[in-house]
């Protein structure tokens, strides 16, 4: 057993205390006059500054909300059974920070920066402000890259690009978090040295849980570090015992950690899940403060609430070193209600939406997206020209497929082209469908969608479609490997490579055995 | 309206009558002894919260204990805050008069604890110390308080001074326990 000797302890001790300065201490009190349910108001603290950091005793820290004529309310980042009334306040002078950098990739932490995984303390000596301002308009650029969530649905027909504001709208058990593990899983291939051969940046990720069970966000890490995502990815959870108030800055403490790697040149990927508990969470706060509530008993900002928020995912200009952040806020609808408060303000607030619908889900089209309705204001600048080529059909046969599905149920009744129209349709969408956790890299979405809207599914029974589409593309990736590899280094369709396309897929049609 | 912004009202009345009348000074001494005597006794002001009790027993109670100690004015002014069934108040009101007054002739209060003693030498020394650091004249109110180990705070309204040593084994320990992350 190794000895620690008391002389080596002193020198350590005597180190310790070098750095140590004694000088006179200056600092701001306020008294404890009321407190109960994550809230305390507090006499005195006369010079404290909006949102700024106090102490209680304890360890427990709070931010000032609420300036009053004879008292300030704060909101408690800790257990409110610590502090009694007659406590005393201390003002820290400074706004909540969070660490940041890459040291913080890996770990599953609060919204204050504190590990919550049992891996130890976090090294990094970069804070950043938890509230910053958004940038303005010069220091911005348009999105141009694409951010390859790897399911064929939304990279398709609603894509995403690096920098822009992706709402992910649906009801309960509909398959958003799905969505959006898909979406960091899939980042992998960005930070192989694969990805820099082929000019793909890498992709970090921040996952933020707000309010959501323990259990789940054990079962999200869990997933992430089977797929190898959790080495760029950070996890902040809020979870649903966690106080309103860390409920409440968690996605602020997710867009700082991902605004470090924005600032920095890179780009990053937050996800929001979701925002509708952090709604809920300011208005218990709100109406705890004593702010007038408004409709539907939010406090009057909830606007401003998620805009700041969502206002700083953004593509910096290259002056600024052209790294980007981007956000995908998923918001729970209560049965399809998308006209209500939150959801309608955040949806004017980001650059689209994916509906996810529980018909559809119940009905076996996984992932649920309603197509028609779902948009992408950014659209074909975030995408590959190959996708592009091939894209555009997809959206069109689906939309007049869904336009005579009514009529599906009159089968025999039907005139041949309304009935190809329908076939091709029924394919398509069976073409769409996606299991959980199996991103398709974006060279074999293109053949997939190709082969889709160039009729080469006609003969192919709707059940065997996801079959065929297999076994296909594992043809293709044995024998003619140069396919994949042309449009994942010419990130276009040639004409030549549309040629070896139809070759390929004319030569495995015969082969494929259909199940009877 | 919060009790605060009330006794304000009716201490700011005061004032500018006190001014316009040109007797601030009794008024102000007056005020000082009406506020001692409701510090010091609890039944007072436990007599004045009480709803049970009728007003007009409670403004005899008042012209009683100070009657011939107080101006007229002052004594119509009690008169008027039973009157118009404040008297619950009478305490902040006077206390808002004082700090009111202070603020006007730039006066500062300020709460000195020492763990010992402090020298008549030094008292003066702090007196000129804390005049350059606020900027105003201080009013020194000295107290002492072992738990301080060595050294003293001052306290001016919500700002303290610690120079305790107290305060200082504190810091040390939260140096200690710091290590690498902070939350700073």
């Amino acid at each position: 057993m190794a000895e620690v000797r008391p002389d080596e302890v002193s020198a350590i001790l005597r180190k310790q205390l070098a750095g140590f300065d004694a000088e006179v201490d200056i600092y701001d009190v306020g008294t404890v006059l009321q407190v109960g349910d994550g809230i305390a108001r507090v006499y005195g603290l006369s010079q404290v500054m909006a949102s700024e950091l106090v102490e209680f005793p304890n360890d427990v820290f709070g931010m000032v909300l609420n300036l009053e004529e004879d008292s300030v309310g704060c909101v408690l980042f800790g257990d409110t059974s610590l502090i009694k009334e007659g406590d005393t306040v201390k003002r820290t002078k400074r706004v909540a920070s969070m660490p940041v950098g890459e040291a913080m990739l890996g770990r599953v932490v609060n919204p204050i920066g504190i590990p919550i995984d049992g891996k130890g303390a976090i090294n990094t000596d970069k804070f950043l402000p938890i509230e910053r301002k958004a940038l303005g308009v010069i220091a911005r650029q348009g999105v141009k890259q694409p951010l390859q969530t790897g399911i064929v649905a939304i990279d398709a027909m609603i894509p995403i690009g690096r920098g822009q504001r992706e709402l992910i709208i649906g009801d309960r058990q509909s398959g958003k978090t799905a969505i959006a593990i898909d979406a960091i899983i899939n980042q992998k291939s960005t930070h192989t040295p694969e990805a820099k051969r082929l000019g793909v940046k890498p992709v970090y990720c921040v996952y933020v849980a707000i309010g959501q069970k323990s259990s789940t966000i054990a079962q999200v890490v869990a997933k992430l570090q089977e797929h190898g995502a959790m080495d760029y990815t950070t996890v902040i959870s809020a979870s649903a015992s966690e106080p309103a108030p860390l409920q409440f800055i968690a996605p602020y403490s997710g867009a700082t950690l991902g605004e470090y790697f924005r600032d920095n040149g890179k780009d990053a990927l937050v996800i929001y899940d979701d925002l509708s508990k952090q709604a809920a969470a300011y208005r218990e706060l709100s109406l705890l403060l004593r702010r007038p509530p408004g409709r539907e008993a939010y406090p009057g900002d909830v606007f401003y609430l998620h805009s700041r928020l969502l206002e700083r995912a953004s593509k910096l200009s290259d002056a600024e070193g052209g790294g980007s952040l981007t956000a995908l806020p998923i918001i729970e609808t209560q049965q399809g209600d998308v006209s209500a408060y939150i959801p309608t303000n955040v949806i004017s607030i980001t650059d689209g939406q994916i509906y996810l619908e529980s018909s559809l889900f119940n009905a076996g089209v996984r992932p649920a997206i309603n197509v028609g309705i779902s948009v992408s204001r950014v659209g074909g600048n975030a995408q590959i020209k190959a996708m592009k080529r091939v894209a555009g059909s997809l959206k069109l046969d689906l939309a007049q497929y869904r336009e005579l599905e009514a009529f599906a149920k009159f089968g025999s009744d039907l005139d041949k082209a309304t009935k190809r129209t329908l076939a091709k349709g029924a394919r398509l969408v069976e073409l769409l469908k996606q299991g959980l956790y199996c991103p398709v890299p974006v060279e074999k979405q293109v053949v997939a969608v190709y082969i889709g809207t160039n009729d080469y599914l006609e003969t192919i029974p709707v059940a065997d479609v996801k079959r065929f589409e297999k076994e296909v593309l594992e043809f293709i990736e044995l024998k003619y490997n140069d396919i994949f590899e042309s449009i994942r280094v010419e990130k276009d369709l040639t004409k030549e490579v549309t040629e070896k396309i139809k070759a390929a897929v004319e030569e495995f049609l015969p082969k494929f055995k259909k199940s009877e | 309206m919060s009790d605060l912004n009330i006794a304000n009202r009716y201490a700011t009345a005061l004032i500018e009558l006190a001014e316009e009348k040109n007797s601030f000074e009794s008024v102000s001494a007056d005020v000082q002894l009406v506020f001692n005597t409701l510090k010091t006794s609890r039944d007072l002001r436990v007599v004045l919260d009480s709803p049970v009790i009728k007003r007009e027993n409670k403004f005899s109670v008042l012209s009683e204990i100070f009657s011939g100690k107080i101006s007229a004015d002052s004594m119509n002014f009690l008169e008027f805050i039973v009157h118009k069934q404040r008297e619950n108040l009478l305490y902040m009101i006077m206390q808002r008069f004082l700090s009111m007054n202070d603020i006007k002739q730039g006066i500062v209060n300020a709460e000195v604890k020492s763990s010992v003693e402090f020298v008549d030498e030094h008292k003066s020394k702090l007196q000129k110390k804390l005049e350059e650091f606020t900027g105003k004249k201080v009013r020194i109110s000295f107290s002492l308080d072992k738990e301080l180990i060595g050294g003293f705070t001052v306290r001016i309204d919500d700002t303290i001074i610690d120079a305790s040593l107290k305060h200082q084994l504190e810091l040390l320990k939260e140096q200690f326990l710091k290590g690498n992350t902070s939350l700073n």
